[in-house]
């Protein structure tokens, strides 16, 4: 078998050395190089045909693209004619948004668990029967006026309020007045209507009474592999970890804008200062920085292994809390996989990871806060042989469990699928 | 009638005490400690306690004086009963007063005393090191121009008590860098640091056991025969040091009786940290019913209703699943017979948290100092505020210089200047060593209180943890440990000791020394560092742990043979 080869539009060391110490090769991207514009004089022609013959034969098993980068688009555009042949896998699913993007995710949840609690056969089917993980959450300025009275029902609660397209914490702050969501809308000299409004938000209810560990808070980030969508194939990463907060927790009112407190992102606890002082300042409710970044450690940036936390939670909270926390967070993972289950394209060339964010709350309740796409972990959060598998041996879940690396089943539909099957011959 | 009852409980108290002891001491000396024990059980609150609900339950149901006293008899033997703390508590009490005078015995058994001069050679290594601490805490104080106690004003009191964190970082000194090594990882870390005593010191002070007398008959010897002084890297030179890097031997076990006394670790028996892996890993599905585990976890329900801490000690022998380990034990180490376990540790660490706030101790920045490193580690970061607070609670208790067994000849606090409102300094009567926040690191992983992680770590201290950093001549002392892990592995695979000893030039103590210092702590996952500690509580000896160095040497020898520097040895070693 002829080593693998991979091509990469991000150039990052992580995917490089990966990649090489799997023995596989650079490839060469096909016709989707642009034209060659400067070579453009007739002298030249034969060699542009020639050109245009090579490019046409693109050379890569594996392709790892970053997301809404027009490489990608292009390859999995309907329009571009352009077919991946049965040995050749690529990163991404075309509509990841569907998961990624945090209103069309609230949104999507919201519907798949009225069905779901609506479904009473199904519902008593799984034994993952907690649903109710996502915390109270409107899109705004959509529902506005829904979020308003929801407010006034519960006037002592935190609501946070996140950017539904950015990332790493960007542009995230903490209200607990209704009148500061006017101001921020004021401030950003917007109108409220779908017409003119570009940055939408979703406000979520604040998860005030997380869980402390040595008084700080902290959330939990998992890794999903998903291989196929119908039927439903999915792994989870056993090397998750829980991002811990620099400074001690409190919900005083006047510490509601210290990012080093509230969010775990690791790069608000990293670089909390320059990234955040960056950004179009807002009166008074964007984020202050008191601290300076000497809490931060270098050695381990505040990343504790899943591992330890569940060892610390065993001992701390006994067994069966724990059991039921791991079973409840399995729960969130499956359930949000199938909430988006029947809209993602499925295409047996794309596989893709999603990063979890998880909060733990004070009675051990874990709560979906979002999900994200991973790019630049490949030597994390794909299994040794997923290629190999993909590549022509036939389906990950064929493999014995020891080639998984690090990855362990979460859900496999093709095999149960198939075993229904076949103790009921129709 | 409740005379009687009384009277029947003494006696039962001191028969059971007696058949406690008599495997120790003789007949006469017998009653003499049964006294001792029944005074220090009529001195625990529980006692009072337990004899009064006792008395109103018998006399309630007792009718004649016959009844009454096989009701007594019944009640303190049933098995939830009184007897069993009697048991815990006397169990205790000897490991704590009777096992720390024992000292170890010379190793040819040629009687004529040598035994008292290794003890002698041991104390004197002792003073030497106890000197030079002492000399660099003056120097300190002298340097930083703080006073080694002051007490806090009333508003510093409050401030101190306001900042929930102990956090005063502005007093500490910036010669810590952030990126300093781990104490029990690092290598050749020649940097200055501010300490009393560290590893190197240590390591130097065990070697010295000895060495005065050694050296003097060996200057003897050579002058009788003109030969030139050998240099300080020839010390060892002669053939009967070839073996060795230490100067005196000891007894210490045989590898043969270590399989004797550790034989529940042989692998036929069930273990967890391995079978549960094992177990969850063969099993697939989504639920894998862990069946060894489950029944792991029955038999230390048992143990615990029980009470009884030979029960949990013999369980602990096979490791303890991470959910039951702070009640196990708690089981295990705590035994002071409180009538309420919470309450006691409530009462301690409010107070201990007074005196906290009180004084203002020159230790105090070296302990800071100390529970920085748990930032640089990524399993036990989320910890450093704990372990903080935890060595702040422990330089304040004199409860340690109640239970340790400290030389009354030591000069702390006999001083004036070390005593504050004529208490000694440090109230605990012990100095902190370099890397002790890696004692208290571990034990954060069982509580989620600061009060009852201290009251596990304070146990800890005064059994195990004082031992690894003391050179004494009891048997689990520093040097009785290193002294064991260069038999045990020279028994176990002599062509590894030779191979680093002479072909590397690396004494294998040199390479395990901190690994037995800090009992592993950041050497071997978390994990695995409380499965270790399980056992060490379970056959309640040190000597596990340099049969462990010993053992994770054998484990690498195949990197170590093939190693051609020290450097080598020392990355392939570090698990």
């Amino acid at each position: 078998m002829p080593p693998i080869k991979w091509f990469t539009d991000i150039e990052k060391s992580c995917l490089l050395t990966n990649f090489e110490k799997r023995g596989w090769q650079r490839g060469s991207e096909g016709m989707l190089l642009a034209p060659d514009t400067s070579s453009g004089s007739s002298s030249s022609d034969s060699c542009v045909v020639a050109n245009r013959e090579s490019l046409s034969t693109d050379d890569w098993n594996f392709y790892w693209a970053a997301p809404g980068v027009h490489n990608f688009r292009a390859i999995m555009s309907p329009e571009s004619g352009y077919r991946l042949s049965d040995a050749q896998i690529i990163n991404h699913f075309p509509n990841h948004l569907e998961l990624t993007k945090k209103d069309l995710m609230v949104k999507n949840i919201k519907r798949y668990r009225k069905e779901f609690e609506k479904d009473k056969e199904r519902m008593a089917q799984t034994r993952y029967q907690y649903i109710d993980f996502l915390p109270t959450t409107y899109t705004l300025p959509g529902d506005y006026n829904l979020f308003a009275e929801e407010f006034r029902k519960n006037p002592s609660a935190v609501w946070i309020m996140k950017p539904t397209d950015k990332a790493r914490g960007i542009g995230i702050f903490i209200i607990n007045k209704l009148n500061q969501i006017k101001k921020w809308s004021r401030d950003n000299k917007m109108q409220w209507s779908y017409a003119n409004c570009k940055d939408t938000y979703v406000v979520s209810r604040y998860i005030d009474n997380p869980l402390l560990i040595g008084s700080k808070k902290f959330d939990l980030r998992l890794y999903i592999l998903v291989t196929s969508w119908r039927p439903l194939v999915a792994y989870r990463h056993k090397q998750g970890f829980s991002r811990f907060c620099a400074v001690k927790y409190n919900l005083d009112a006047e510490e509601l804008d210290n990012s080093f407190m509230h969010l775990t992102n690791v790069s608000i606890q990293k670089y909390g200062v320059r990234e955040l002082d960056a950004l179009p300042r807002q009166k008074g409710t964007m984020l202050t920085i008191a601290l300076g970044q000497e809490d931060y450690n270098e050695n381990n940036g505040g990343k504790w292994s899943f591992k330890n936390l569940v060892l610390y939670l065993q001992a701390a909270h006994g067994h069966e809390a724990t059991q039921r926390l791991l079973d409840e967070i399995d729960s969130i993972l499956i359930h949000s996989l199938r909430a988006v289950q029947s809209l993602m394209t499925n295409d047996k060339h794309c596989f893709e990871c999603y990063g979890y964010d998880i909060i733990i709350d004070a009675d051990l309740r874990p709560w979906l806060i979002e999900h994200c796409l991973i790019n630049d972990i490949i030597n994390l959060v794909v299994p040794e042989d997923l290629a190999d598998a993909k590549c022509g041996k036939g389906g990950v879940a064929g493999k014995t469990k020891k080639d998984w690396g690090e990855f362990v089943l979460l859900q496999d539909d093709a095999t149960s699928d198939k075993a229904r099957r076949s103790r009921t011959p129709a | 009638m409740i005379l009687a009852t009384v009277a029947e409980l003494y006696d039962e108290v001191e028969q059971h005490v007696g058949l406690e002891r008599n495997r120790f001491r003789e007949e006469s000396e017998l009653d003499a400690l049964a006294e001792v024990f029944a005074e220090q059980i009529q001195s625990t609150s529980s006692f009072w306690i337990e004899r009064k609900r006792l008395t109103e339950s018998v006399l309630k149901q007792a009718s004649t004086p016959q009844e009454l006293e096989r009701l007594v008899v019944k009640a303190f033997g049933d098995p939830s009963g009184f007897h069993g703390q009697v048991d815990n508590f006397t169990v205790m009490w000897h490991r704590r007063h009777v096992a720390q005078s024992m000292s170890i015995a010379p190793a040819d058994n040629s009687g004529d005393g040598s035994g008292g001069v290794i003890e002698m050679q041991l104390r004197a290594a002792a003073i030497s090191l106890n000197t030079l601490v002492l000399r660099r805490l003056n120097r300190m104080s002298i340097e930083m121009s703080t006073p080694l106690a002051r007490r806090r004003s009333v508003a510093e009191e409050a401030a101190f008590m306001a900042s929930s964190d102990n956090e005063y970082t502005a007093e500490l000194p910036s010669s810590l860098l952030q990126n300093d090594c781990f104490p029990s990882k690092g290598w050749g870390q020649d940097m200055p640091k501010t300490c009393l005593c560290d590893d190197a010191d240590l390591l130097e002070a065990v070697k010295a056991v000895g060495m005065r007398a050694q050296a003097a008959a060996g200057q003897l010897s050579a002058s009788q025969t003109q030969q030139p002084k050998q240099g300080k890297q020839h010390r060892h030179g002669g053939y009967d040091k070839f073996w060795t890097c230490l100067s005196v031997s000891t007894q210490t076990t045989s590898l043969e009786e270590f399989r004797m006394r550790f034989s529940e670790l042989h692998p036929q028996f069930k273990h967890i940290g391995l079978d549960d892996t094992l177990e969850s890993e063969a099993l697939t599905g989504p639920n894998p019913g862990d069946v060894f585990v489950a029944a792991h976890i029955e038999v230390a329900e048992a143990a615990l209703a029980s009470g009884s801490s030979r029960a949990a000690r013999q369980l602990a022998k096979h490791g303890i699943p991470p959910s039951l380990r702070p009640r196990l034990w708690d089981l295990m180490l705590q035994s002071d017979m409180t009538e309420d376990y919470s309450v006691h540790v409530a009462r301690t660490y409010t107070r201990l948290k007074v005196m906290a706030s009180r004084y203002d101790l020159l230790v105090d920045r070296l302990v800071r100092l100390d529970a920085k490193h748990a930032s640089n580690d990524d399993g036990y970061f989320v910890f450093e505020d704990m372990v903080r607070e935890v060595l702040l609670l422990w330089t304040r208790d004199v409860w340690m210089r109640r239970v340790l067994p400290l030389d009354p000849t030591n000069a702390l606090g006999s001083n004036n200047n070390w005593s504050i409102d004529s208490s000694p300094f440090p109230p605990s009567g012990v100095l902190p060593v370099w890397g002790i926040a890696l004692y208290a690191m571990p034990v954060c992983f069982l509580h989620g209180s600061a009060g009852h992680a201290y009251m596990t770590f304070r146990e800890m201290y005064a059994r195990y943890f004082y031992n690894l950093h003391t050179v004494s001549a009891r048997p689990g002392g520093l040097f009785h440990l290193c002294q064991t892990f260069e038999t045990v592995l020279k028994q176990a695979d002599a062509a590894v000791y030779y191979h680093m000893a002479t072909t590397l030039g690396l004494e294998p103590l040199d390479l395990v020394f901190k690994w037995i210092l800090y009992g592993f702590v950041g050497v071997l996952d978390c994990e695995q560092v409380l499965l270790l500690w399980d056992r060490v509580l379970g056959y309640d000896t040190l000597e596990l742990l340099p049969v462990t160095a010993a053992a994770l040497v054998v484990f690498r020898r195949d990197q170590i043979l093939q190693a051609d520097s020290v450097q080598l040895v020392q990355v392939c070693a570090c698990v």
